[in-house]
């Protein structure tokens, strides 16, 4: 027969609700961590490479254009839900 | 409204804002390839700074931003003295201004994590691209873990050309 640790359950079952606490909230961060280090492999380095080419200037000009385009292509896009919806 | 940082930095320099420039506007000066629609400016709380700040975005008419209109909200000395961190539109595109960060940390406390950048015919500052980690890790959205991603491949990336 197995004969348990002395008194564990017993003397130390007080314990356990916080370390379950401690060990849920080291996972999440883990997970967080992870999270992270998963997209770091998604991002293009090549675009990253292009942009630290530029001065600071040169990138926000490179970036009010493209948040020129987004902005036109949100203006047709409601034009076009507009026009859809009148039909 | 796009929102061009060559309109709205030179006026707050010229009035002698102490600012930094955070967030997205500041990750793009860094190289990041992310759009961003407003510009975040950590301002200093000193009551002088308060008064060229108030002084500086008046000619633009700052208004909270998604607020109804016809709010009694004016923009001046008691009303930022009041607040902390404002949401705003103004006639030059959406600001939104910091008194502290996630984190609790202030100009003071941020203004040695920042560098001078010379563009748009002004010189300011912007925080620096591993604080700027810092504090979007530190504020914990689950929106921004693509954007940390991208900041630390920007950080590794920018090591790699330094050596």
């Amino acid at each position: 027969m197995l004969r348990k640790p002395f008194g564990l359950e017993r003397m130390h079952a007080w314990l356990l609700p916080p370390l379950c606490v401690i060990l849920i909230r080291m996972k999440s961060v883990a997970t967080k961590v992870d999270a992270i280090g998963d997209h770091m492999g998604d991002v293009d380095r090549t675009l990253l490479r292009e942009n630290l080419k530029l001065t600071f200037e040169q990138r926000a000009q490179k970036h009010l254009r493209a948040l020129q385009m987004v902005e036109e292509l949100r203006r047709s896009g409601k034009k076009l839900r507009q026009k859809s919806d009148g039909r | 409204m796009a929102v061009d940082l060559a309109q709205i930095i030179p006026p707050l320099v010229r009035a002698k804002v102490n600012f930094i420039l955070i967030g997205g506007m500041a990750a793009i000066l860094h190289g990041s390839a992310r759009v961003t629609f407003d510009v975040d400016l950590l301002y200093s709380r000193t009551h002088e700074n308060i008064e060229r700040l108030a002084a500086a975005l008046a000619p633009y008419r700052p208004y909270l931003r998604d607020a109804p209109p016809n709010l009694p909200f004016s923009w001046d000395v008691k009303t930022i003295r009041g607040g902390l961190n404002f949401t705003l539109t103004t006639g030059l595109g959406d600001v939104d201004l910091f008194g502290e960060v996630a984190g609790g940390e202030t100009y003071q406390d941020l203004v040695t994590h920042s560098f001078d950048v010379e563009a748009f015919g002004v010189r300011f500052r912007c925080i620096d691209l591993a604080t700027l980690i810092r504090i979007k890790e530190a504020a914990g959205r689950v929106k921004d873990r693509e954007a940390v991603a991208e900041l630390r491949v920007l950080l590794e990336e920018t090591k790699k050309k330094q050596v």
